[in-house]
């Protein structure tokens, strides 16, 4: 077994309804594995969103233990886990969720102005130019394509070098075409950048790419 | 990058927020703008009133008990213009059937050279006339030439007798339009006063000038160190009352026209309100991304400071055109017959900039500050969920 680089104990969260209390993600316990993919499948409202936004720090926890790279998510205060999202942690979202007045190049160069400060960095233009993006850098989110948006936006989640890559529905806006090339650009970055990939989707055939499979049922996740 | 940002978010506003943003950035240039005429306008006509009565009074009152030698070393001081002796009494001035109680000043000589910028009909006075000031006159119906008599009740020779009284001749009559003066003032020769003032000269004093008005504060302090104890006094220490208006005027016009910057930094507040509901999703993004909520709170300020900034650019450089352009080409003239100026003083201190500035500052950091409140309490996911 490699390194764990994420592992999350009893993990709880729920809801407030009302009077009722709805629990979402009931005791959840995942280790995943520096280098691997894995997916995550289950029906809409399932709370695969919900999971993905816990683990990714986007959201928070009623209880359970959390540790990304061995540090307990839950004792960092807002200044330290914006900082680690940034560096630690990528985020795709079904939408692509592009800044729409800033340019393609400008996108992807955000997270490393958060990171080093403003300036010009070589990495988003090896990376625009290695996934053949490099022709739209200078165009702004509504001059471009879906597809090419939401490769945009993966470009913009790894320019950090991040430890973990989430991503909730990726092809959930795209047609089949797209939805291949991004299955090809998940396995890309996972081999040559040797990223972990948590992902959930509704297609079975992302679902089959992934070391791991898990299904969230009634809040509990089920390996399959 | 918290800079580039706000631009671009700006950049992109709606009609409704380019509006708003219009009459921001209009707000703020008023506002500079008025405070920097009112300050301006206001210490040029302070300004004229101290060289007018500087030219009158001069720049210090020092009592005549001092040495020669004291007196020889504050007229060797390179900030001293001259050293002129005078003494004040009361008297009476009776012209035809009418009268009026006046204050005689026995001056020498060189003490009319103040006059080259007081307006006077008629000439100087030589040694047996009097020149007086332009109310008296038409209170009395002297003209230039007339024969008038003067007195001194204070200088009564005997319990029962009459005051000492000289007929003289009105050489000219001045206009000042300074306080009183042109109520109050006659000036007399030393050879009148000898006549006229028999009991014992007490309270003469000697009028300092210097050529400069911004020289004030160290000569008052090389004079002091010369004539030990005694009192120096400027016509401000003796008019407390008249400085003490004109400061509360200065601050009372300030105040009042900071209001337009309070009105001004409400529409900034509501274009930020604007810019922020509608970017909420994109500073949601910025978070996932990893922005820290300082740089979401800077992100706001900033945007309140580019408002502020055009406005304060607009209002300052329009305000000191219209200060520059006075001064050199004297577009407003003003009525002579009310003011004793012929066109509108203006002077802006670097001092007064920094105060307008700070002014604009504090406004718009406030208003940004107070902006980015409602927003911070969210979290990324919050942001990122909120609907317009």
């Amino acid at each position: 077994m490699g390194k764990i680089i994420l592992n999350s104990k009893n993990l709880t969260k729920s809801y407030q309804n009302g009077d009722r209390r709805l629990v979402v993600l009931n005791r959840i316990n995942l280790k995943l594995e520096a280098g691997t993919i894995t997916t995550i499948i289950g029906e809409s409202g399932s709370g695969k969103s919900t999971l993905l936004n816990v683990l990714s720090s986007l959201d928070t926890f009623d209880s359970g233990k959390l540790l990304i790279e061995n540090e307990d998510i839950k004792s960092f205060n807002e200044k330290k886990i914006s900082s680690f999202r940034n560096e630690k942690i990528g985020f795709i979202f079904q939408f692509h969720h592009l800044l729409p007045d800033f340019t393609v190049m400008d996108n992807v160069l955000m997270p490393l102005w958060i990171k080093k400060g403003f300036g010009q960095y070589e990495r988003p233009l090896d990376l625009l130019s290695d996934f053949g993006l490099l022709k739209i850098k200078d165009k702004y989110p509504d001059e471009v394509s879906g597809g090419e948006r939401q490769r945009v936006a993966i470009i913009r989640s790894i320019v950090n070098k991040p430890k973990i890559l989430f991503a909730d529905e990726p092809s959930g806006n795209l047609d089949e075409k797209n939805s291949a090339k991004l299955i090809d650009l998940f396995k890309r970055i996972n081999r040559d950048f040797n990223m972990t990939i948590m992902l959930t989707t509704h297609n079975p055939s992302i679902a089959k790419i992934g070391n791991n499979l898990y299904e969230l049922k009634s809040g509990e996740l089920i390996k399959r | 990058m918290n800079y580039f940002i706000a631009k671009n978010f700006l950049a992109s506003m709606n009609t409704t927020g380019k509006i708003t943003n219009v009459i921001s950035v209009v707000g703020i240039s008023l506002g500079s703008f008025a405070l920097i005429i009112s300050i301006s306008v206001l210490n040029g006509f302070e300004n004229k009133l101290d060289e007018k009565i500087s030219n009158f009074d001069g720049h210090f009152r020092i009592p005549n008990s001092i040495s020669n030698d004291k007196l020889s070393k504050i007229k060797s001081l390179k900030e001293v213009k001259s050293v002129l002796f005078n003494y004040e009494r009361k008297g009476m001035i009776h012209h035809l059937s009418n009268q009026s109680l006046v204050t005689f000043k026995q001056v020498s000589a060189d003490y009319f050279e103040s006059f080259n910028e007081i307006p006077y009909v008629g000439a100087l006075p030589l040694e047996n006339e009097i020149f007086l000031g332009n109310d008296i006159a038409s209170r009395l119906g002297i003209r230039t030439g007339d024969i008038v008599k003067i007195s001194s009740p204070l200088d009564k020779r005997f319990i029962l007798g009459f005051p000492p009284t000289l007929e003289v001749k009105v050489s000219g009559i001045f206009s000042s339009k300074i306080l009183n003066y042109d109520n109050k003032y006659i000036f007399i020769s030393k050879n009148i006063g000898k006549t006229l003032f028999s009991n014992v000269i007490e309270n003469q004093f000697i009028d300092i000038k210097l050529h400069h008005s911004s020289k004030i504060d160290e000569t008052r302090k090389t004079l002091s160190n010369i004539i030990g104890g005694k009192i120096i006094s400027s016509w401000r220490d003796r008019n407390v009352a008249l400085v003490g208006a004109i400061q509360m005027e200065k601050i009372g016009s300030v105040v009042v026209l900071s209001l337009i910057l309070l009105v001004a930094s409400f529409s900034i507040l509501s274009t930020i309100y604007l810019i922020t509901i509608r970017k909420i999703k994109d500073l949601g993004i910025l978070r996932f991304l990893g922005m820290k909520m300082d740089d979401v709170h800077y992100l706001i300020m900033y945007q309140a400071l580019i408002i502020g900034f055009r406005g304060v650019c607009i209002g300052f450089t329009s305000g000191i055109s219209v200060v520059l352009f006075q001064n050199i080409f004297k577009i407003i003239s003003l009525p002579n017959d009310i003011y004793a100026m012929e066109v509108l003083p203006m002077f802006l201190s670097p001092e007064d900039i920094i105060i307008v500035l700070c002014i604009n500052i504090f406004f718009i950091l406030s208003t940004g500050f107070y902006g980015t409140r409602k927003f911070l309490k969210y979290d990324p996911l919050e942001m990122l969920k909120w609907v317009k």
